[in-house]
């Protein structure tokens, strides 16, 4: 029993670091081409950027909140970012900053109707969404904006060795949430927050700004992604992200063992988390599933994901 | 005489989880060997303290749970109900203290419940027909169409028993039916009661109010600590009596008291409104001064606490802290000043229950234990030690869960938070609630403690006496105010406790 409990226990805690090794290590037998430095760079090329909206949506789904205006928020900062720096020829950094803060007041906006006119979080994020989905088309006139400036490009695309510079920032995001998710006071209160509002509350964690917190930071992070979005593709657009890349992130935090229902999750999880979902569709690319495959496949990765969950958190 | 009807004998019940299954290898019991035998047209009377088992007991004949040992006679038939439809099903009816009738629905849909009149469609004119005339029998003027979320409490309860009769229920179990409602309310349903004698049904009556018992009540029986005391004729009823069947044992020697209160005012509150129509309410707590509330479940002894400690909104007056007037604080600003609520209910608000010890007991002072944000994990630890050490808290380690620690270890969890957040005034809200006798006697050396070393002591319960026995001075409260203070320990007893909260 005691050694049962110890391996049940391993794998409740470990969960999203079994599924990355078994995907590696099946993707690496079975996929041609898979094993290689190369793909491995990409791999964390592709992960750096869904890897920092997903640390902003983990922070939400820890208070058993959603940020469902996050896709939306990438989409908007793009243009955002895009029309600053070309259009109104703002200087990078301001444009970047203005950006950022255009994500805060999102976030702090999606906080308050959360938080003090009690709207579910669901609801809140889906109208706020769609919301930014149009002022992001209206101020573009619906049109993308390309060639953005060298040196604005050269913020994510240098490489350093394999790797482009936003994978280091994406690692930098990692580390920093790492420290306030993991070993800081405001994790602390968060994670109690999550699993007990009422607790939490009466111990003297401030609740209510922990609640409009998490999602000032999850669509400043979400801005951060948009940016860095941008720069990678040379192309500011108002539909970049949208309601597919949400859902791709709370895909990822869900297999790296983030519960929907709050208190339970960590950051290395959710980015391990991303990077499954990229593996999952890094071998579909390389084994020719045809491309229609493709969401089908990650359906029953998501479905397989909660249920897992359920299960694990049932047996407790 | 009347022939019996019910007969429960010997029922025990362990300990129970969601699912009214018994823990597994317990052998803490909440009911042991209790009988209960009601006569036909009789309203039987259940009363004992909170906590004696009695709503249990009336859970096993409603068919919630199951008994675990004992025999259960229904109209001469050994009956062993596995859900509320059985029970129903033999003539059982039960109108819990917490009605639960669907609010959106109206009165006929709520009266038909899963007995709706009909085929396919459900046949509306002849549900509306029917429940008009069960309610003329009844003497009840309420529209079947109104939606139940419109009608007062007391409209709602006789909803509830024209349910309880229109199901033909040969025993109706009523807990606590007046709790919410008024003297002239009272009076009708009292009316209803007698009637329903008449036509041959009889009731189970679970009340706290003596001057009640009297009127309505032909026999009363007595629980105590999960164990039947005994049944009496209401005839021979004598206040005095009842009330020391009811709380019984002396237990002297669990109690500490060592401290003494000091001069300095530490809470001061004038004028507390905790409803818009209560009485307000004035009370004081000093440094080192353990001061007791008493009162029923319902009095508004919660809701001060909550009042005060700006969780709850207030109607009006004002609230000294040291001497300073304070208004609109939030938990957080009173923790850090020093003023600290252990809550009622443990497992929602007390604790984060899937929480490690030391998280919980390091909650209430992250703040002041790591200013910088930085979380300290050897610092936490070893405060958590220091808590499991000084409280004697049964456990693996600091890091073990506390929804795998025992009732009383809980409690004990929760006081560590309390105590390691360095409190100048704690408010305790039934601090013994569901802990065993042993870990009750550690609670009150560490409360006794904590007076000593000056900490101001504001203790809600509703065991008798442990407020006797613990207090400096009892405030009494009854329906949202304090009814009385009582200031000489060598006169509270519990009969002059009683006299204040009836």
């Amino acid at each position: 029993m005691p050694i049962r409990r110890k391996i049940s226990g391993f794998v409740k805690n470990n969960g999203s670091v079994i599924i990355i090794l078994l995907l590696v290590l099946f993707a690496s037998v079975f996929v041609k081409n898979f094993f290689s430095l190369r793909n491995f760079a990409l791999l964390l090329k592709q992960a750096a950027i869904p890897a920092i909206a997903c640390i902003g949506m983990t922070i939400v789904l820890m208070t058993g909140g959603i940020d469902l205006s996050l896709g939306y928020m990438i989409g908007l900062s793009s243009i955002s970012v895009g029309l600053l720096v070309k259009t109104y020829e703002v200087g990078i950094p301001l444009a970047i900053l203005l950006t950022l803060l255009l994500g805060l007041l999102v976030g702090l906006f999606n906080g308050v109707c959360v938080q003090y006119i009690r709207v579910p979080a669901f609801i809140t994020t889906l109208g706020t969404g769609y919301i930014l989905l149009g002022v992001a088309q209206i101020i573009s006139n619906g049109a993308s904006i390309n060639h953005m400036p060298d040196v604005f490009l050269a913020l994510g695309k240098t490489k350093i060795g394999l790797l482009n510079t936003t994978v280091f920032i994406s690692l930098a995001f990692c580390l920093a949430f790492y420290y306030v998710l993991h070993l800081s006071t405001y994790g602390r209160s968060l994670r109690a927050f999550g699993l007990s509002e009422p607790a939490s509350r009466l111990s003297g964690c401030p609740t209510a700004r922990l609640n409009v917190s998490v999602y000032m930071i999850s669509a400043t992070l979400a801005s951060v992604a948009g940016i860095l979005l941008t720069m990678d593709v040379n192309c500011a657009q108002p539909t970049m992200g949208g309601g597919d890349y949400t859902f791709q992130v709370i895909t990822g935090a869900v297999l790296g063992g983030v519960s929907l229902y709050g208190g339970v999750g960590s950051i290395p999880g959710a980015v391990l988390g991303v990077i499954s979902l990229k593996i999952i569709n890094n071998c579909i690319n390389l084994l020719n599933v045809p491309y229609y495959w493709g969401s089908a496949v990650l359906g029953i990765v998501i479905l397989t994901a909660i249920i897992f969950e359920n299960v694990k958190n049932r047996k407790l | 005489m009347e022939k019996t009807i019910l007969e429960m004998e010997h029922i025990t019940k362990y300990i129970y989880d969601a699912y009214g299954k018994p823990i597994r290898g317990t052998n803490v019991k909440i009911l042991s060997d209790v009988h209960l035998d009601v006569r036909e047209r009789e309203v039987h009377i259940l009363i004992g303290e909170n906590g004696a088992g009695k709503s249990t007991l009336m859970k096993i004949l409603g068919g919630i749970i199951p008994h675990d040992e004992g025999t259960v006679r229904l109209f001469g038939q050994e009956v062993r109900f596995t859900n509320p439809r059985q029970s129903q099903a033999m003539g059982v009816g039960f109108i819990h203290q917490e009605l639960d009738l669907c609010l959106n629905l109206d009165v006929a849909e709520n009266l038909f419940l899963g007995q709706e009149i009909g085929r396919l469609f459900s046949d509306k004119r002849e549900m509306y027909r029917q429940s008009r005339l069960m309610l003329e029998k009844l003497g009840f003027d309420i529209d079947p169409r109104t939606p139940v979320r419109r009608l007062s409490t007391a409209h709602q309860q006789m909803v509830e028993i024209v349910k309880a009769v229109s199901r033909e229920s040969k025993i109706i179990i009523m807990d606590e039916p007046t709790a919410s409602l008024t003297q002239a309310e009272i009076d009708h349903l009292f009316e209803i009661i007698r009637n329903l004698k008449r036509q041959g049904v009889s009731i189970v009556y679970i009340s706290h109010r003596f001057e009640e018992l009297k009127e309505i009540g032909d026999r009363l029986t007595v629980l105590r600590d999960g164990g039947y005391v005994g049944t009496i004729d209401m005839a021979d009823f004598e206040h005095g009596k009842v009330v020391g069947m009811m709380v019984g044992r002396e237990l002297s020697c669990m109690y500490h008291c060592s401290h003494r209160p000091e001069a300095g005012e530490v809470l001061r509150v004038e004028g507390l409104k905790i409803g818009p129509d209560t009485v307000p309410i004035d009370l004081t707590v000093h440094r080192g001064e353990v001061v007791g509330i008493g009162g029923l479940v319902g009095a508004g002894r919660t809701e001060l606490a909550k009042s005060i400690f700006g969780v709850r909104r207030y109607f009006g007056g004002r609230i000294f802290y040291h001497g300073r007037a304070v208004a609109g604080r939030t938990p957080q600003q009173w923790i850090d000043d020093g003023l600290m609520y252990l809550t009622e209910d443990r497992k929602i608000e007390g604790l984060v229950l899937p929480m490690s010890i030391e998280g919980n007991i390091t909650l209430a002072s992250l703040r002041r234990l790591f200013p910088y944000t930085r979380l300290k994990p050897r610092v936490e630890t070893a405060i958590a030690r220091e808590m499991i050490d000084k409280l004697r808290i049964v456990c693996r380690g600091p890091k073990q869960a506390v929804n795998t620690l025992s009732g009383g270890n809980q409690q004990e969890v929760v006081l560590g938070k309390w105590l390691s957040a360095k409190p100048r005034l704690l408010i305790l809200d039934e601090p013994t609630r569901g802990v065993d006798v042993g870990a009750k006697a550690e609670i009150y050396e560490i409360i006794d403690g904590l007076a000593r070393e000056g900490v101001a002591i504001l203790m809600i319960s509703s065991e008798l006496s442990e407020l006797i026995n613990m207090s400096d001075r009892i405030y009494v409260m009854r329906r949202g105010t304090v009814s009385a203070e009582m200031r000489d320990p060598a006169a509270f007893t519990q009969e002059s406790i009683l006299a204040h909260t009836l």
